[in-house]
């Protein structure tokens, strides 16, 4: 059974079809790549699917449940988690704190329990203070030669901001992550890193909806590839298939975009 | 525990002491009047200060204090309850209302939010103004009584009202630190910061944003209502939308990044304006003047000042090492 599936998602942005009656399928378990020349839709297909902009028409199903009109922090509720094309973080809070904010959906206690500090409460942030510090150091934002936990998000490099983004990610617990291109403006060193990163949430038994423009990155990691141009899928397949396609080929030619 | 909360209690204990024990030496009503008023400010700046940093400028909250302070007053002379009883109803009764006008409020963000709670304070104030029968009109509401506590009249006490805002306050002050240090609050911050993100890790917004709202107007009705049994005479013109933006100015001059920013902000501006023997002119020019200052060269307020000093020597001083002539500016 589909896992996540999108039917006849569409939308319009004034006179500009962004998204034109897109029919997308993840499989339970899969790294999923979606990928198109600049302004193909891609973001604003995420921006659909978690509820960030409401659609124009069409549905979004998410194991068996219409969540299309549901508002972005119930999309997470139900395990879709997604990044953000600009490295989104909560800058001026240091990078223990925006992986427990990313864990927010895991706290147990409410209000009333964290005003008067009920055991509860304690034990509920003594855990999610755990499970943070863990996936730090999955990220590797905290080694034997380097502990981050207290810096600031504002002052960390490009690549470990893009890390710090990937634990808040994870700290929301998903069971299908929207990753919209986390190898951008990463060094060539650190991107097999980042794949294997990848590979080991996905190992997890996360599905993982990948936009991409590194093709070859994306080609390495991705079990099926959809490629979007101007708001329409143009092709659907495993990353040999979609290599060889002529319309692929065609779009990216005329595009002078990235990748290709 | 750690030594910086050892230090924040120790800090806390000796202030205690120190507002506890002032009237055993400083007797003069006019003073006492200032610290009583001061108080106040501080729990209107307090209360306010996480609305800003989710960027709800609210413009209601002088709406919510004249809610508990007439409440209260009704409740008092109308129907006869104790004021010890409608001291907490006046609270309960803001908050409700608050409850209220949040869900369609909280749908508007920024700049919509402050008119929704500007017409909303608009609204309260006409109100208070039209029904002359229930809440006095223009002219205000007359012959509100003082309280009396197992045989201590207030009336005429100002020690017996300083202690009395001297343990709203610490009430206050308590609740609110305690969720300053809480998840809650990191969650609002996380909100002022990043609130689609937020978002996408599964923070209700308006939850959030509704419970603060709610909060701050249950202790800001809770003030009114002290106010009212204090001044004896409330009027409409008490609590009117520039009142709100009194408050809003304690929050930003004081530095809205940190739990202390809105009291040293509410302590500066109405302790130090009523000394000067402030007309409400001068006041009026002071607000507004320090508010232009801080938006245009503190964007943490006077709590950033040591911040930004620092940042500022250290500068110089590395202006300084690499050579440079000192009158010459670092580029
Ligand atoms: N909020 C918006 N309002 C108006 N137009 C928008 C909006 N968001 C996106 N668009 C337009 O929709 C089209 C698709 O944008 P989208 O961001 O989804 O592209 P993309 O495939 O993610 O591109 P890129 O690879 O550059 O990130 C673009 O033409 C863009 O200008
Ligand atoms: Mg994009």
């Amino acid at each position: 059974m589909a896992f996540l599936e999108t039917s006849k998602l569409t939308k319009r942005f004034a006179g500009l079809l962004a998204v034109n009656h897109l029919d997308l399928t993840v499989n339970d378990g899969e790294v999923l790549g979606l990928i198109g020349p600049n302004g193909a839709g891609k973001t604003t297909v995420f921006n659909l699917i978690a509820g960030t902009i409401p659609a124009t028409g069409g549905k979004v199903i998410f194991r068996g449940e219409d969540i299309s009109r549901l508002p972005p922090y119930q999309v997470a509720r139900r395990g879709i988690i997604r990044t953000f094309q600009l490295n989104t973080v909560f800058p001026d809070l240091s990078v223990t704190e925006n992986v427990v904010l990313g864990s927010h959906l895991q706290a147990r206690t409410g209000f009333w329990g964290e005003l008067f500090k009920m055991p509860a409460t304690r034990r509920s942030d003594r855990e999610i203070a755990g499970r943070a510090e863990q996936l730090v150091a999955s990220v590797g934002l905290l080694r034997q030669d380097m502990d981050k936990r207290q810096a600031l998000a504002s002052n960390l490099s490009y690549g470990q901001v893009k890390a710090l983004t990937l634990a808040i990610a994870l700290a929301a617990d998903p069971k299908l992550l929207l990753l919209d291109e986390p190898m951008t403006g990463v060094g060539v060193r650190d991107v097999p890193r980042l794949l294997n990163l990848i590979r080991e949430i996905n190992g997890r038994g996360i599905a993982i909806l990948l936009i991409e423009h590194n093709m070859k990155a994306a080609f390495e990691v991705c079990h099926r590839i959809v490629v979007m141009n101007h708001g329409d899928k143009i092709a659907e397949g495993t990353p040999a298939e979609v290599k060889d396609n002529p319309d692929v080929i065609e779009a990216y030619l005329t595009k002078d975009g990235h990748g290709a | 525990m750690t030594k910086g909360t050892t230090r924040n209690l120790s800090a806390v204990i000796a202030g205690g002491i120190f507002l506890l024990a002032l009237p055993l030496f400083l007797k003069s009503p006019y003073f006492l009047h200032m610290l009583i008023m001061t108080m106040l400010a501080i729990i209107y700046a307090v209360t306010l200060r996480p609305l800003v940093i989710t960027g709800q400028l609210s413009l209601a909250h002088a709406a919510f204090v004249g809610i508990g302070a007439y409440a209260s007053a009704l409740l008092v002379t109308r129907l006869g309850i104790s004021f010890w009883l409608a001291l907490p109803m006046s609270g309960l009764i803001a908050a409700l209302i608050a409850v209220i006008i949040g869900f369609p409020a909280l749908r508007a963000k920024g700049l919509f939010f402050a008119i929704v709670t500007f017409g909303f304070t608009e609204v309260a104030r006409y109100t208070y103004m039209g029904v002359t029968s229930l809440f006095g009109g223009p002219a205000g509401f007359r012959g509100i009584t003082p309280p009396v506590l197992a045989g201590i009249q207030f009336g005429g006490n100002k020690v017996a009202y300083y202690y009395l805002m001297a343990f709203l306050l610490t009430i206050t002050l308590l609740a609110w630190y305690s969720l300053e240090k809480s998840r809650f609050m990191l969650t609002v911050r996380a909100i002022g910061k990043a609130e689609n993100l937020a978002e996408a890790v599964g923070v209700n917004l308006t939850k959030y944003k509704m419970v603060t709202f709610v909060f701050a107007a249950f202790f800001t009705g809770i003030a009114g209502s002290f106010y009212a049994h204090y001044n004896l005479y409330i009027a409409p013109i008490n609590f009117s939308v520039w009142q709100s933006i009194a408050f809003l100015t304690l929050v930003v001059v004081g530095g809205k990044e940190r739990f202390i920013g809105p009291i040293v902000g509410a302590i500066f501006l109405t302790f130090i304006p009523e000394f000067l023997h402030g007309t409400g002119y001068f006041q009026a020019m002071l607000y507004g003047g320090l508010m232009v200052l801080t938006v245009l060269f503190m964007p943490n307020g006077l709590i950033g000042i040591p911040g930004q000093i620092a940042a500022l020597t250290s500068r110089l001083r590395k202006v300084r090492k690499a050579g440079w002539p000192f009158s010459k500016p670092a580029s």
